[in-house]
């Protein structure tokens, strides 16, 4: 047994070299302790990935940015959870979404428009189902609009994704649609999306959110409240959320401030609806006392109330 | 073949199909008469309402847009009846958001074919 007898000679420490291990251990405590105190009091960090956002009386808790269409934040705190089934966040690359399997529309959908969107990409004859919708949520199909007396309306249309045909397709997912009244998707709504378009031209990056609201619009056949048996809820408002930021920030979300031009809009989803899309101007505000969203969490609360309560005149 | 004919053949190929887009719409064969010179973006203006421009449009293309429809069969159909009776067809498309879409060719002293509608906002 000679070789075990080497091996317990070499385990057994002497009384010299336990020191010397104790001081090591020593060392390597009091610098984990360090690094500890290091990472627990030192300031929040701001990239250009996530930045943080500031308040006058208290530091605000990081702001996480999921995605660039989402800069102004998650208005129903939707999330990726295949449970929240009414309330599921779909993170695309072209815009954002929160989904309600339930109403077969979207809660919301959010987007950036800047000049680099536009293109004159073809569109798609037919609507595609979402196929990234998880198990068991109805996939909304092309035929379940077929006869409805209402269009299927685009939330982020495809005119702001013409820059390439992948973009410019995307948009034609059924997740990305709501039932609207004809003269509201052919008039004012379109009114407003060129307004829009028009005004990313003129070097500004627009942050915008649109949704349904409420139940049962007029269509070309009279008055519904669902349609496709029951499967797809027919709003009976659609609004829009429009921030314009001007081109050249370094952070988008940090140009933001009491003075940046917003532009609400709360439309009947009926025959009603003309050309005007300014009769039809809101504020913020009213978007979310009607919907229940909160459009702004990204920003800071006191110029986040600023903008809530802006009238928009822009555009006289 | 006679001219009725031509337009049965149409008209059967077409009945109740709608051809999709932000909304479904149906398809009117139209007969149109034909002057010595006249093109077929002339015919659709002066006959079919259609303003100014006028755009030609490849006519593969209207039938490769449509091969994910739930109609797909059909409008392979559609194709065939429209080769046997106006050979010669093309897509011309004028307007915005309303868009008037006319599948028209030429059938002796004649303008024949299919015109609808694709809303595109």
């Amino acid at each position: 047994m000679p070789t075990r007898q080497r091996s317990e000679q070499r385990d057994r420490p002497s009384g010299t070299s336990a020191l010397a291990w104790a001081g090591v251990i020593v060392f390597l405590l009091i610098l984990l302790a360090g690094v500890l105190v290091y990472i627990f009091t030192r300031p929040p960090q701001s990239t250009p990935g996530n930045p943080s956002v500031s308040t006058q009386n208290a530091p605000a808790p990081p702001v996480v940015i999921v995605s660039p269409h989402m800069l102004l934040g998650n208005p129903s705190q939707a999330t990726a959870d295949p449970s929240n089934k009414n309330n599921f966040l779909m993170v695309k690359p072209y815009f954002c979404l929160g989904y309600n399997n339930s109403k077969g529309t979207p809660n919301w959908v959010s987007w950036r428009l800047t000049a680099a969107d536009l293109g004159t990409a073809p569109r798609k004859q037919t609507f595609d189902p979402d196929d990234s919708l998880p198990a068991g949520y109805y996939r909304v199909e092309h035929r379940d609009y077929v006869r409805c007396g209402f269009d299927r309306g685009h939330m982020c249309p495809h005119s702001d994704r013409g820059a390439n045909q992948e973009m410019a397709f995307a948009t034609f997912v059924l997740t990305n649609i709501i039932p609207q009244a004809p003269n509201v998707n052919r008039k004012a709504w379109e009114r407003l999306e060129a307004y829009g378009r028009d005004l990313a031209l003129q070097h500004n990056h627009l942050y915008i959110v649109s949704g349904p609201a409420g139940q049962g619009g007029v269509g070309t056949d009279g008055p519904a409240s669902t349609i496709a048996g029951g499967r797809i809820v027919v709003p009976a408002e659609c609004w829009k959320v429009i921030v314009v930021v001007p081109e050249g920030a370094t952070d988008d979300l940090a140009a933001i401030n009491a003075g940046t031009r917003v532009i609400a809009v709360i439309m009947p989803n009926t025959q009603d609806v003309g050309e005007d899309w300014r009769p039809f101007l809101t504020t913020i505000a009213a978007v979310e006392q009607h919907t229940g969203l909160h459009l702004l969490t990204n920003l800071s609360g006191e110029m986040a109330e600023t903008l809530r309560q802006k009238l928009d005149t822009g555009w006289r | 073949m006679e001219l009725a004919d031509k337009l049965n053949i149409l008209k059967a190929a077409s009945e109740g199909l709608l051809y999709p887009s932000e909304s479904d719409e149906p398809f009117k064969v139209f007969c149109w008469p034909r002057e010595t010179g006249q093109t077929a973006q002339d015919a659709v203006r002066i006959h079919g309402g259609a303003g100014e421009p006028v755009e030609s449009v490849p006519v593969d293309g209207f039938f490769a847009a449509l091969t994910d429809s739930d109609e797909a069969d059909r409008f392979a159909e559609l194709r065939t009846a429209l080769e046997q009776v106006v050979p010669d067809f093309v897509d011309l498309r004028a307007g915005r958001i309303n868009v008037s879409v006319f599948l028209i060719g030429t059938a002796t002293d004649k303008w024949l074919g299919l015109q609808t509608v694709s809303v595109e906002t």
